[in-house]
């Protein structure tokens, strides 16, 4: 009678719990502020645990990164020497550019990237579960930094590398472009510089590159082609910031629906050091 | 120090050390997942019920700092504490290699269990080849961190002498 007892008492501990994962899964899902506070504070008081560790940690863990890596940096050195010749004559013809368009910024009174405060934080850690690409900074709301916010590198804020998803005081961790659930609207641009078609690009599980969905027919890219964030309405991305270059397109003569590929222009598993853009959609600098 | 307090210090440590250390330690882009190693070992020295307790809590303390949605790793490891602990209840002999053989097995179902009721709540791509090779080198990993990680945890799981005799005197 004490098994059957026990048994159901078994049985029952788990219907419970199952039902309570399942609501906790459906209250997140539908964007439960009380789910995200409950993230927030328990981030908060294991933060500092979590810096402490790293701290202790880093000597080992810079061994373990840079482990088996002396071949494909010598690659990649090799890579970067050939690569350095094209982009010496492209700058000249960048720079002129450039020139034109300060201008046309001025006249126009428009914002820039370089314009939008930052907050620098050093990349402390990767991804924690197997499930998702993201890597976690060591600064968080204590320095401005919010839910969305773009986070790119270059020093005038070129690349976009990701978005801020979950922030505690003093880390936040932010979800990389070629993660899954990771979506913007990108803007082409053609090879002399001008405005090409638009689209959207969406991280896949299964592939480093982002799926790029054209939106129109008929539109043709050439491989090396740079993305943009459109930086449209409640976007959180401002208008500029390079998503990747154009790595593989489908013959529009031959599909519905015209799919390309994006390669994002960094590594973005040996990132170091990344900027958070105090970007809010819609305000001006 | 009571047993529930040593339980708590597992999964704050687990947590910590997945969060951060194991973030460097990737085999084929891969970490383990120290949280479950230490479900498989409580429940395999304590039982369903225990285990599926320590699952849930274990399962949520990561939820934390995962971007999938919270309560997704308490279920599948509550549901695989349950389970280690219901097949626990059926061994005769505890076989040698017991730590390597349940933390990859262990891990591949716990594995397994994730993407199933994560592609069901609507996580995308769950359900993939990709995703199974993941949850298998995973589990490969679970199993060779568990010779560490069971000892571990089962001396912190340990009843004391007086709780274990009121235990079985009440069974009776």
């Amino acid at each position: 009678m004490a098994v059957y007892r026990h048994d159901r008492r078994r049985r029952l501990t788990l219907v419970l719990l199952v039902i309570s994962s399942l609501v906790l899964v459906t209250l997140d899902e539908q964007g439960s502020g009380v789910v995200a506070s409950l993230r927030s504070a328990a981030q908060d008081v294991l933060s500092p645990v979590q810096n402490l560790a790293d701290d202790v940690t880093s000597p080992a863990t810079d061994f373990f990164d840079s482990l088996g890596r002396a071949d494909e940096l010598k690659a990649e050195n090799d890579r970067l020497r050939s690569k350095i010749a094209g982009l010496q004559s492209q700058i000249a013809v960048g720079q002129a550019a450039q020139a034109d368009l300060a201008r046309l910024r001025d006249i126009l009174d428009l914002p820039r990237i370089a314009d939008y405060d930052g907050v620098v934080a050093n990349v402390v850690d990767g991804s924690i579960g197997n499930f998702e690409r993201t890597f976690q900074i060591d600064k968080g709301s204590d320095a401005g930094i919010a839910k969305n916010m773009a986070v790119v590198v270059g020093t005038k804020g070129g690349a976009l590398v990701g978005k801020i998803t979950l922030v505690s005081k003093s880390r936040a961790t932010v979800e990389r472009i070629d993660d899954s659930s990771f979506g913007v609207g990108v803007q082409i641009l053609d090879p002399v510089g001008g405005l090409g078609p638009t689209g959207i690009a969406q991280g896949h599980r299964d592939s480093a590159f982002l799926e790029l969905q054209l939106l129109g027919s008929g539109q043709k890219l050439a491989k090396g082609q740079y993305a943009i964030t459109r930086g449209l309405g409640a976007s959180p991305f401002p208008h500029g910031l390079v998503v990747g270059t154009v790595v593989r397109a489908v013959d529009p003569s031959t599909a519905t629906v015209e799919r390309a590929a994006l390669e994002p222009i960094v590594d973005l598993d040996r990132l170091t050091l990344v900027k958070v853009l105090l970007y809010q959609p819609g305000r001006t600098p | 120090m009571t047993r529930r307090i040593r339980l708590a210090f597992v999964v704050v440590i687990g947590v910590v050390l997945q969060t951060t250390l194991f973030t460097h330690l990737r085999i084929d882009g891969v970490v383990p997942d120290v949280g479950l190693v230490a479900v498989l070992a409580v429940a395999y020295s304590d039982g369903a019920e225990s285990g599926a307790w320590f699952g849930f809590v274990a399962g949520l303390s990561i939820d934390v700092f995962l971007t999938t949605p919270l309560g997704l790793s308490a279920l599948s490891y509550a549901i695989t504490g349950y389970a280690v602990g219901v097949f626990q209840t059926g061994v005769v002999r505890t076989p040698h290699a017991i730590a390597p053989l349940l933390g990859g097995i262990g891990g591949f179902f716990g594995g397994i269990t994730f993407l199933a009721i994560g592609a069901a709540v609507g996580q995308e791509g769950f359900l993939s080849v990709a995703g199974l090779k993941t949850v298998l080198v995973a589990a490969l990993y679970d199993g060779a961190i568990a010779p560490v990680v069971f000892p571990l945890v089962r001396a912190a799981a340990r009843r004391s002498e007086h709780a274990l005799t009121w235990r079985i005197g009440r069974v009776r």
